[in-house]
């Protein structure tokens, strides 16, 4: 049996007193943050491994960001591809009618001017701008890209399309090769025009099926354009799916159980009150029952 | 006695050999209630010294008198003689001095570490962690628009969050190890005062020793208590001389205390500027302390804080060195190759990357220099802000096998690990101690109850003793009276 001196009960309970207190600050943060991982040391690997986390999930932000501008540009393209693509059947009916034996030069000359208004329309299409930025331009993006000159249109951008990511190791275009797709149909529209111009029926109808290759030019570039559409919007979904299991992930290493913090919370403010009702009332020596 | 002497001679004389029995006893009744009342002051030391750290509870130790030689009944006593007895637990004692280094030590280092914890413990705040991902991002935002002037102002500003973040943790952790290196100054003061006071309990020691005065004992408890307190400051080895001297040595043998003698520590720069280094009779030593708080703190001072600057200029030397490399590889808004991003960091000797998060910068402070497109492109290419941005999933460091975050992660699990390593080591060493001085006051500490016990014995046997002074002087007069008749 150990020797009992005051100053080893008042060790002990001080030593208590101080763990119970310790564990009570602990489970007190726990149950009023909601946070289990308080400090670096409540688990090293879980604290480096929510550091990997957060930037994870600071990427899929970033990923949604990036599609949400992707999925921007890649829908005005698409419906400037359509629009140009409705310009471009009416002015290739308008040729057909001006083909046409019948057509006197006068109405020919009227065709002219409802095709010249229409390539006009086609223009501003073509020099589409969104967030300030020509969609049609490739890298040159600041300065209109198709300019005209009499019925010469002219190209000044270039061919560049850019991608941007929209996932680990996902790269979607977000546009198309401008000056690909649109030129051949204005050198199409300017040499019918001349045609008509000159009233050359014979002339019309051979320049008619240049549009056929214009227009599929366009379809192409609206199917690979729609095809990059549904890619952005099927990674959103995926990121938002994700970023859900991450976010539980990161709830499962971060977060307390507060039904289990509180009932520990509870165990140790009963612990502490105990030690210290029992501190309190104990403590006599022999002293005491002295006369 | 010579008085009760003289009376029994007289008895002798008289023939009357009972008499000098009747005055020995009242001699003897006397000494036992001398005895006692010693007794009493002991107990009374005791309960006195019942708070005092240290100290040693002591005991009237009785010895059984000198019997009387039967030839010559006027020697000897009945009474017993008293000395002091102290119950020292020698064992436990130097168990004690043991332990608290390692306590010192964790103790230091815990408290150094929890600054640290708390500069890096991103859980509610903004930090390295987030300003890297938030500049990468920045660059993957770039790719979106790189024409954009507000996007490229936002590459700028992230990137300078990101260098402030590096500024702002690597001058902090500096500082906190700039508070070690004070620390180092004020353990070497404290550990100079208490061998000083080691050397002069020496002194005091010896010459308690030869006097006998019963001094030695609170003596010896004053020095345990130094001793306690130097092992808590410094790893040393310590042993006792035949003549109750204390040597103190450090744990390679550098003699501390010899004697009344104390061998100073200094604590100097070795250059001006420069973190302190300590002596001892010109022998520099700090490499070889290993324990204490004064171990704990350098070795958080020269080897754990310096670990931690050290992968944070690792971090921002490759950074700055794969930034500016992608960097060069585009163009910025006007067409011109990109320069470059940070001011570049020029390695020390040997490749040194000592002081590169202090010194990260950004180089460009005009938002079109910023290179985000593809060489010889227009301003609307993404292609090199695609690649900037892809740096982050780039695996440049340890060999090929993490990425930026990846290493940075490395760095918060290697601080979580030392805290935690510094936390349990506390814990379990202040259980240790708790339990050593517990088992040192189960032997040497004063219980009340039994102090009060012996109070009454005590008590109880002065009445009886003061009761047979009563009885042997009645006794005593009814012979002088016999005598006087």
């Amino acid at each position: 049996m150990m020797r009992i001196t005051p100053a080893i009960s008042d060790r002990n309970f001080l030593n208590n007193v101080e763990t119970l207190n310790t564990l009570l600050e602990d489970a007190n943060q726990q149950v009023s943050t909601g946070k289990k991982l308080l400090h670096l040391q409540d688990s090293p690997s879980g604290s480096a491994e929510m550091v990997v986390l957060r930037d994870e999930l600071s990427r899929i932000d970033q990923y949604r960001a990036n599609s949400n501008y992707g999925n921007l540009f890649l829908g005005v393209t698409d419906s400037a591809l359509s629009s140009a693509h409705d310009l471009v059947t009416s002015i290739f009916t308008k040729g057909s009618e001006a083909a046409t034996g019948t057509v006197t030069a006068e109405e020919r000359e009227t065709i002219a001017r409802e095709i010249r208004a229409m390539r006009d329309q086609l223009l501003s299409i073509a020099n589409t701008k969104a967030q300030g930025r020509y969609l049609f331009a490739g890298s040159k993006v600041t300065a209109a890209p198709f300019t005209i000159s009499g019925d010469t249109v002219t190209y000044q951008g270039d061919q560049e399309v850019n991608q941007i990511t929209i996932g680990d190791g996902v790269d979607v275009q977000t546009g198309v090769a401008g000056g690909d797709v649109l030129m051949p149909i204005f050198q199409t529209i300017a040499t019918l025009l001349t045609a008509i111009d000159g009233n050359d029926a014979s002339g019309i109808k051979a320049n008619l099926s240049g549009f056929e290759s214009a227009l599929s030019g366009i379809n192409q570039s609206r199917g690979t354009v729609g095809a990059a559409l549904t890619r952005v919007q099927g990674i959103a979904t995926d990121l938002d799916s994700r970023k859900t299991s991450l976010h539980s992930l990161q709830s499962s290493l971060e977060d307390a159980d507060l039904a289990q913090a509180i009932t520990k919370r509870e165990q140790l403010q009963s612990a502490l009150e105990a030690t210290l009702t029992v501190q309190a009332t104990t403590r006599k020596s022999l002293f005491d029952y002295l006369g | 006695m010579p008085a009760f002497a003289g009376l029994a001679q007289l008895a002798t004389l008289l023939g009357l050999t009972s008499m000098s029995s009747i005055f020995a006893g009242l001699g003897s009744a006397a000494e036992a209630l001398a005895a006692q009342q010693f007794a009493l002051e002991i107990t009374q030391k005791n309960i006195a010294n019942t708070n005092t750290a240290g100290y040693t509870r002591q005991r009237a130790a009785f010895t059984p008198a000198n019997p009387a030689d039967p030839l010559d009944p006027s020697t000897g006593s009945i009474a017993p003689t008293v000395s002091v007895d102290s119950y020292r637990d020698r064992f436990t004692e130097y168990r004690i001095v043991e332990e608290a280094q390692s306590n010192g030590e964790f103790e230091a280092s815990s408290r150094a570490l929890q600054q640290v914890e708390s500069l890096l413990n991103e859980n509610n705040s903004q930090g390295l962690q987030s300003s890297l991902s938030g500049f990468f991002n920045s660059f993957s935002s770039l790719a979106n628009s790189p024409e954009d002037t507000s996007l490229r102002q936002q590459v700028l500003s992230g990137a300078n969050v990101l260098t402030s973040e590096f500024h702002l943790l690597y001058d902090r952790i500096q500082t906190i190890q700039a508070a070690q290196d004070r620390a180092v100054a004020d353990a070497v003061k404290d550990i100079n005062s208490v061998t000083q006071q080691l050397a002069k309990l020496n002194t005091a020691v010896a010459a308690a020793r030869t006097s006998n005065n019963g001094d030695e004992s609170t003596l010896l408890d004053q020095r345990q208590q130094l001793l306690e307190k130097l092992s808590g400051l410094i790893d040393i080895s310590y042993f006792e001389t035949e003549t109750g001297g204390l040597t103190v040595t450090t744990r390679q043998g550098i003699a501390l205390v010899v004697a009344d003698q104390n061998n100073t520590l200094q604590a100097g720069p070795a250059a001006s500027g420069s973190l302190l280094r300590i002596q001892v009779e010109g022998q520099d030593i700090t490499a070889s302390i290993q324990s204490g708080s004064l171990g704990g703190v350098l070795k958080m001072r020269d080897t754990t804080l310096p670990g931690y600057l050290a992968k944070l200029d690792e971090l921002a030397a490759s950074l700055i060195a794969r930034v500016n490399a992608q960097h060069a590889q585009g163009s910025d808004l006007t067409g011109t190759p990109g320069g470059d991003f940070f001011v570049p960091f020029n390695p020390g000797s040997g490749g040194s990357m000592t002081g590169a998060a202090h010194a990260i910068t950004v180089a460009i402070t005009d938002a079109g220099k910023i290179a985000a497109a593809g060489l010889g492109s227009g301003p609307g290419s993404n292609s090199n802000a695609k690649m900037l941005a892809a740096i982050q999933d780039e695996k440049f460091f340890e060999s090929g096998n993490a990425t930026a975050e990846e290493f940075y992660s490395h760095l918060i699990h290697t601080v979580g690990t030392d805290m935690q390593t510094a936390d349990d080591g506390l814990t379990a060493q202040s259980q240790v101690l708790t339990q050593l001085r517990n088992l040192r006051d189960a032997t040497s500490g004063v219980n009340m109850d039994e102090e009060a016990v012996n109070i009454i014995r005590y008590q109880k046997a002065y009445e009886a003793s003061a009761r047979l002074v009563q009885v042997w002087n009645t006794l005593a007069e009814e012979v002088i009276n016999l005598l006087g008749a």
